[in-house]
């Protein structure tokens, strides 16, 4: 029995649907009137995290090496008898993957035969062939890619961050491993992993831009292989409150040393998430942003350049974590600012004629966001995961408050519970 | 297509082009000066932008010319510098929310627009000089990015071989080669550069987007058409670039992880057309030759590619390989660009590229930024085409057309940045 449901926004004026059908698979179109492009996505949520679980199959909890799910998604691309990326080029789509913390999606961009690049999109996904040899064989591949995301050391300052604030948390381990732990990476355990995570329960079918609705069910009604449910729960080691290390150096060919400064919170999900998300974006925007004092005073004396820049970095109901990052001469200084600022805001409060104009800022982001094809699909999916839906985020900017700012930076920005890593060139 | 595009010329050498389409909700506003490359003046042409956009005469300071921004939803201004061939692209450029979607209907565009004017016009000055303190800032912040080029070890690369590729040529300028001319910029001197451009550089002014901005276009005009012009720069961008008499080999070592391998080949074949479906072929898409064999069959380098700079008739295979392996996948790049001069093409891969290149093409139709960055491009050809009339021209390309270009293509350089060592080390 297929459900449909219209998620709509008066004030945008954009809808979509989400469609539940009857395999297990939720489908979500977004039929965006004047674009060429149709952009699909169809994801599970499994990303590098997620290296223990257990199903009614497995029994007890199993463990995996670190960076199988990113290894599995590179095999994926690889049929019995055909590999992926011949079948894409006969339609003129251009196709690709990701894999991220927390989730895996495999897409596709195209503006010709969709209908076709569909088809292919969901038969591959349900069709995996692992062997000896081809596992073997992407060994080598994989291995270069680990090596070249360790030459940029933009990366690396962001992953000692990451081990800084997270004492057992796997989100500090790099999405695609290490060489020595995909050294372990078996066909059995390529299987294993995915019949428990690429369950169409476990999955969801996006799709925006250029497309019928009834055209994708068609399909989906055709190539979807219906699902049980696997009863899948993952485990997460406990995580303290308290960061592992205040800061962290990493020396490197770099011009001006790199800094990221992250602030560890407690993680949350569905709408308190998207709530928490948009409150520490704001504060962040307030604290820091191109029109707060604090930046006036950091650019001024040079302490800072066009390169700052913060972010809300976070995984729906397992790690939250707000990062500020960028390059100056003294980032120890940088770091120390930003911790006395906050601390001064916390007794004097934000402007309110700030606030006013950071969420006017801000409207006009979604907006303009909400106008681009790719992002729509990307949008529908990150929402869908999170148990939210995408226009969430602006119907929670327009409820925000200063006051919700104020209790944020109490939650989120506390100064104890902060790190830094600096990534700087070797001294002479 | 949907895209309704117009171009005229409003002042001697000031151009503006003006596309829109009613899907888009901003409108993309670019000011661009173009001028020749010169290592001598390259840098304080890269400042000017940086530090219009960070004060003028009406707002004097920085943050509150943010605060302004920002409460016009959130509208950024930025600066831009950029190479075209032997030509360097350096701006401003704004992106506007359209004013139909503005919460209680004001109008932005036109308060946008005249920010920007006051920045470009109106510039900051105390007797005669560009405000000091934010002169300085950004005369620093701009031999940071400098300094900042090795960070990204593959651009770095890059920018390394092309003053190989492109040796005692414009193109050659590489922000690396200006340092030293920054750190002598004066405040004197670099209002005589921004004198410069706006009196002698050629003049691109872009609105692309949703339209219904009428009088922040009539605006625009005004203002430029007033411009007193004098030795206006002629532009001839397409320069093609002599093949050397004997091909030029360098090396970096440097502490890294995966080396990084620039191969180029020249060329002076006419029809740009065939040769970017001739780079396709060879390592445009994921199913191309460098990618399918070099890549998957081999697993020789994690990425291999190829791109043509039609500016400058050249074609470029870029690389991250392991160092032991530089000299094998070096010959296996090489016998593939073979297999395509001895006409090594399937049926089946030049449809399929065809296809694929129609199809990145058509997606330029569907971002305001895209559109305007596919006409600029079409300007610097001087033609107007939309990308559906270039996927006619692509389609038209025959079997026997391809291989007569890849076989005119000769090779001129490698620059191989070298990786000798195990990356970064611990505290």
């Amino acid at each position: 029995m297929m459900n449909k449901e219209i998620i709509r926004d008066e004030r945008l004026g954009e809808q979509y649907s989400l469609i539940h059908h009857p395999s297990g698979l939720d489908v979500l179109v977004w039929k965006m009137e004047g674009f060429s492009t149709t952009e699909a996505l169809f994801a599970t949520r499994y990303g590098s995290i997620n290296t223990c679980f257990k199903t009614a199959k497995t029994g007890g909890f199993i463990t995996v090496p670190e960076g199988i799910a990113h290894y599995l998604e590179h095999k994926l691309f690889e049929n019995e008898d055909t590999d992926v990326f011949d079948l894409y080029a006969a339609t003129g789509a251009s196709a690709n993957a990701f894999t991220s913390f927390d989730e895996t999606a495999y897409t596709f961009s195209t503006s010709d035969n969709w209908e076709r690049a569909l088809e292919i999109l969901l038969d591959f996904v349900q069709k995996p062939y692992f062997t000896r040899e081809n596992v073997d064989k992407e060994q080598g591949i994989i291995a270069q890619e680990i090596k070249m995301v360790q030459d940029s050391p933009e990366r690396r300052c962001f992953y000692e961050l990451l081990g800084a604030l997270y004492v057992n948390h796997p989100v500090k381990i790099d999405i695609a491993g290490t060489v020595e732990s995909i050294s372990h990476i078996t066909p059995e355990l390529l299987y294993e992993c995915y019949h428990t995570f690429y369950d169409l329960h476990n999955m969801v079918l996006a799709i925006a831009g250029n497309v019928d609705e009834d055209k994708v069910i068609e399909i989906c009604d055709r190539l979807l292989k219906p699902s049980e449910g696997l009863e899948l729960e993952t485990a997460f080691p406990k995580e303290p409150r308290t960061v592992n290390k205040k800061r962290v150096v990493r020396t490197f060919p770099v011009g001006l040393p790199l800094f990221n400064i992250g602030f560890k919170c407690e993680p949350c999900s569905g709408r308190e998430y998207e709530k928490r998300s948009i409150a520490g974006y704001t504060v962040m925007q307030l604290l820091v942003g191109a029109a707060s004092p604090l930046h006036k005073e950091l650019f001024e004396e040079g302490l800072i350049n066009s390169q700052f820049s913060f972010e809300v970095f976070s995984g729906s109901g397992s790690f939250f974590t707000c990062i500020v990052s960028g390059e100056s001469r003294d980032p120890d200084e940088v770091f120390a600012r930003i911790c006395a600022e906050i601390e001064r805001v916390k007794t004097e409060g934000f402007d309110e004629e700030d606030f006013e104009m950071v969420k006017k800022t801000r409207y006009g982001s979604i907006v303009k966001a909400l106008n681009n094809v790719e992002n729509c699909a990307d949008s529908m999916v990150d929402s869908y995961f999170n148990g939210t839906a995408v226009f969430d985020e602006a119907q929670e900017l327009a409820k925000l408050t200063i006051e919700d700012c104020a209790k944020a930076l109490e939650e989120l920005f506390n100064t104890d519970s902060a790190a830094i890593s600096i990534v700087e060139a070797e001294k002479e | 297509m949907a895209a309704d595009y117009k171009r005229t010329e409003i002042g001697e050498g000031i151009f503006l082009t003006e596309i829109y389409d009613e899907k888009f909700k901003l409108n993309n506003i670019r000011v661009r000066f173009i001028t020749k490359l010169d290592e001598k003046t390259s840098g304080a042409n890269a400042l000017v932008p940086s530090l219009l956009i960070t004060s003028n005469s009406e707002i004097r300071s920085r943050t509150e010319l943010s605060k302004r921004l920002m409460g016009l939803y959130g509208t950024s201004m930025s600066a831009s510098w950029n190479s075209l061939g032997d030509y360097q692209s350096v701006g401003i450029s704004a992106s506007p929310m359209a004013d139909r979607y503005t919460i209680g209907g004001e109008v932005i565009s036109t308060e946008v627009v005249r920010l920007m004017l006051l920045c470009i016009f109106s510039p900051d000055l105390t007797d005669g000089k560009f405000n000091e303190k934010y002169f300085a800032l950004r005369k620093q912040e701009l031999l940071d990015n400098i300094a900042a080029s090795v960070n990204n070890k593959r651009a770095y690369g890059y920018t390394k071989a092309k003053s190989v590729i492109f040796e005692g040529e414009p193109a050659a300028v590489t922000e690396l080669k200006t340092e030293e001319y920054v750190r002598n910029i004066t405040a004197e001197g670099l209002f005589e550069q921004y004198e410069y451009l706006l009196k002698s550089a050629a003049v691109e002014i872009t609105v692309c987007g949703g339209g219904g901005a009428d009088e922040a276009v009539e605006m625009l005009k005004n203002a430029f058409s007033k411009i007193k012009r004098e030795n206006v720069e002629r532009i001839s961008y397409r320069q093609n670039s002599p093949v050397k008499a004997e091909i030029s080999s360098r090396s970096e070592d440097m502490k890294i992880r995966q080396s990084k391998m620039f191969m180029a080949y020249k060329s002076g074949y006419e029809d740009i057309y065939v040769c970017k479906l001739f780079s396709a072929l060879l390592g445009g898409t994921a199913f191309s030759k460098l990618f399918m064999n070099v890549r998957e069959k081999l697993s020789l380098c994690y990425y291999c590619s190829s791109v043509y700079f039609d500016l400058k008739g050249t074609l470029l295979i870029d690389s991250g390989v392991e160092t032991e392996n530089i000299e094998k996948a070096k010959a296996a790049i090489e016998e593939q660009l073979k297999a395509l001069q001895q006409g090594d093409i399937t049926d089946e891969e030049l449809e399929n590229t065809k296809l694929y290149l129609c199809g990145s093409y058509r997606s330029n139709y569907d971002t305001a930024w895209d559109t305007a960055g596919w006409y600029a491009a079409q300007n610097t050809r001087g033609t107007g085409y939309s990308p559906d009339e270039v996927c006619s021209i692509i389609k038209g390309i025959t079997r026997e057309q391809i291989i007569e270009c890849a076989k005119s293509f000769e090779p001129d350089s490698v620059y191989i940045l070298k990786a000798n060592g195990e990356g970064s080390d611990d505290e």
